[in-house]
């Protein structure tokens, strides 16, 4: 099948971060929309304040939390306008900050709304939205602090590997009022800290976690096949292989007040697939048995 | 009798193992002793060549021949200071010189050291190592041992202000994802059967974080008003983990959010994630978010597309009329 390069509507960017805001300074701002479709489309603008779930999801909200909002100092070039097929068109953008706003992020987003068909038509009429997020900072008394609430594995014995995943949940809090980037890694080892198996990057892409709001970030235990078949022929590697104890060395940096901190915390884990076990037993059963009918043959 | 004692020979066999697999993963972990010996910084990136400082107080001053021998673990590419250290006690005055094999950095002393069981001594070198975490251990001619952890791979920054430019397109695509559409009409509801319609939320984005769709109505499915009309003139919306039910006058949508190419998850939005689930008109809810990007496929995708199927029914007392809402869904990428 061939793949899409763009359909329907685009924007490019989909999210654009500003270093810092300035009080009382106008910012420009603009993004690309492109109609791909062979009609025509009327196009309304909307703005809404942006907000985040814990499971990383972006919410546009109407109204959000006033300490963040930067939907009322946004304003766009046009309400309405139209777009040809194959048309791109720049959308061009102001962000007016007050002279005295409260310090910290602020996040937005302008949204493309495909006006579409009539409302009163029967049955359903369907419209597409298409937005392009804004994140900002004001400069001032800004306070990054985040704190990593938890560290878990689930489970913490694993009888169905590799079927079943090995995965480890990091819960991180921000308590200020500036968005946090954590950054770290997860050291797979047993016994001694040295013997690192494996090493699961944390926010390798580099998202963010809002003020006031938490954010849970899980990674799986990488689970490679242990004999595997490539252009260059079998593959035999111990890589993916798990049996015991384990231990998860969760290193992350954060912030407390401003300054960078690192965060570290051991969990252990047990792979115990049900199979070895089993395959072990039969082995062990059909030795003893042997052994049994030995010492019968004997006596 | 031999039966008996074959079955607790199979038992305790199966205890040794047991304890055999419990005793492999609980080995000692290092503890540094003797002295306390540390390494600045412990945490550098990876595969960079990284100067470090390896530091620790001793008991006694160090004498002119004697030696102190630093052995990092293999991975470790290591080699000594631009400038290898001369004066390790930092009392101004040149105190030895350092030499590096392999993994192994020994320094001798060529006169005696000042501070070394004060401030203590400091010996430079630079290293190298892919993502792990590695020992430095530490002996010296006077019996002196400690051992310090240096881990690599852990990021460096975290207040990074960065300009992304993903792209994110988004189409509404009949339910076989062949053609655009506007439009999904439930036709003629009857009593005996439920009336459906469908059509795919097709998402492409190269963002790293995926996206989220949510969804808006202007209000019930209705024949007058706007917004949340009275009953005599909606379709009920159904009440939240039901189903819509031929005979029972509801209405509500069942959603299949699909896969994504990138091969992240793709979660459905609880209330999405079951039955059938009324669509509010108060504000934009949430329908399913991703954690990758998205290239579905020009068209016929119906795999990493999401099935959107409004669902209806009415009883004897639902009112004559043509129903109409307008459904806007809303694609965000996240960050």
């Amino acid at each position: 099948m061939a793949k899409a390069v763009g359909f329907g509507i685009s924007i490019v960017p989909a999210v654009y971060e500003y270093q810092v805001f300035k009080p009382g300074t106008v910012y420009s701002g603009e993004f690309t929309v492109s109609n791909n479709t062979e009609s025509e489309i009327s196009l309304r603008v909307e703005k809404f304040d942006v907000s985040q779930e814990q499971n990383g999801a972006t919410s546009l909200k109407e109204k959000g939390d006033p300490n963040f909002s930067l939907s009322p100092w946004i304003s766009v070039c046009c309400k309405d306008f139209v777009l040809k097929p194959g048309e791109k068109r720049k959308v061009t953008y102001k962000i007016a900050v007050p002279a005295n706003p409260l310090p910290g992020g602020k996040y937005g987003a302008i949204v493309l709304v495909a006006a579409g068909q009539n409302s009163k038509a029967r049955g359903v009429s369907l419209r597409e939205g298409i937005a392009h997020v804004i994140i900002g900072r004001v400069a001032g008394k800004t306070d990054l602090t985040s704190q990593i609430d938890s560290v878990s594995v689930i489970p913490k014995i694993n009888f169905k590997w590799p079927w079943q995943k090995t995965s480890f949940r990091l819960k991180v809090i921000n308590k200020g009022n500036l968005h946090e980037r954590i950054k770290g890694n997860i050291f797979i080892y047993r016994g001694v800290p040295t013997h690192t198996k494996a090493v699961i990057s944390v926010n390798p892409s580099n998202t963010l976690v809002l003020p006031k709001s938490s954010r849970v970030y899980t990674y799986q235990l990488p689970s490679e096949p242990i004999i595997s078949l490539s252009k260059k022929g079998l593959k035999i590697s111990w890589d993916g292989f798990y049996l015991g104890r384990y231990h998860a060395l969760v290193r992350v940096k954060h912030h407390v007040n401003n300054r960078l901190v690192t965060f570290q915390k051991d969990v252990t884990f047990w792979i115990l697939p049900w199979w070895i076990i089993f395959i072990i037993l039969v082995l062990l059963v059909g030795f003893m048995l042997k052994l049994h009918h030995g010492m019968r043959n004997k006596s | 009798m031999r039966g008996k004692r074959s079955i607790i020979l199979i038992l305790l066999s199966f205890f040794a193992i047991a304890s055999a697999v419990a005793v492999w993963g609980t080995t000692a972990r290092i503890l540094a002793a003797g002295v306390d010996v540390t390494v600045t910084p412990n945490e550098i990136a990876e595969s960079t060549t990284t100067t470090v400082s390896v530091q620790f107080i001793v008991p006694a001053e160090y004498s002119s021949g004697d030696t102190v021998t630093l052995t990092w673990d293999s991975g470790v590419t290591l080699t000594n200071a631009a400038t290898p250290t001369t004066d390790a006690d930092g009392d101004s005055t040149t105190d030895g010189s350092s030499s590096v094999s392999g993994t192994t950095y020994t320094y001798t002393f060529s006169a005696a050291t000042t501070q070394a069981s004060t401030s203590g001594v400091t010996f430079q070198m630079q290293v190298s190592a892919a993502k792990g975490i590695y020992s430095v251990s530490m002996t010296d001619s006077n019996g002196n041992y400690g051992a310090a952890l240096l881990y690599v791979g852990d990021a460096n920054d975290v207040l990074v202000t960065a300009i992304v430019q993903p792209i994110l397109s988004f189409v509404i695509r009949d339910a076989s994802d062949t053609a655009d559409t506007n439009t999904c009409d439930l036709g003629v509801l009857n009593t005996s059967s439920v009336s459906t319609c469908s059509y795919r939320l097709k998402v492409a984005t190269n963002a790293q974080n995926g996206y989220t769709i949510s969804v808006k109505t202007d209000g019930d499915l209705r024949k007058s008003g706007t917004g949340d009309v009275a009953d005599s003139e909606d379709i009920d919306p159904i009440a939240e983990d039901t189903t819509v039910t031929a005979g029972v006058e509801g209405y509500g949508i069942a959603f299949d959010g699909g896969s994504i190419t990138s091969g992240g998850t793709v979660t459905e939005v609880p209330d999405f994630d079951d039955d059938d689930t009324p669509l509010v008109n108060t504000s934009t809810v949430n329908m399913l978010t991703t954690t990758g990007g998205n290239n579905p496929a020009a068209s016929g995708d119906t795999t990493h597309t999401s099935l959107v199927t409004h669902r209806a029914s009415v009883d004897a007392d639902t009112n004559t009329g043509n129903y109409h809402q307008l459904v806007t869904y809303y694609v965000v990428a996240n960050f």
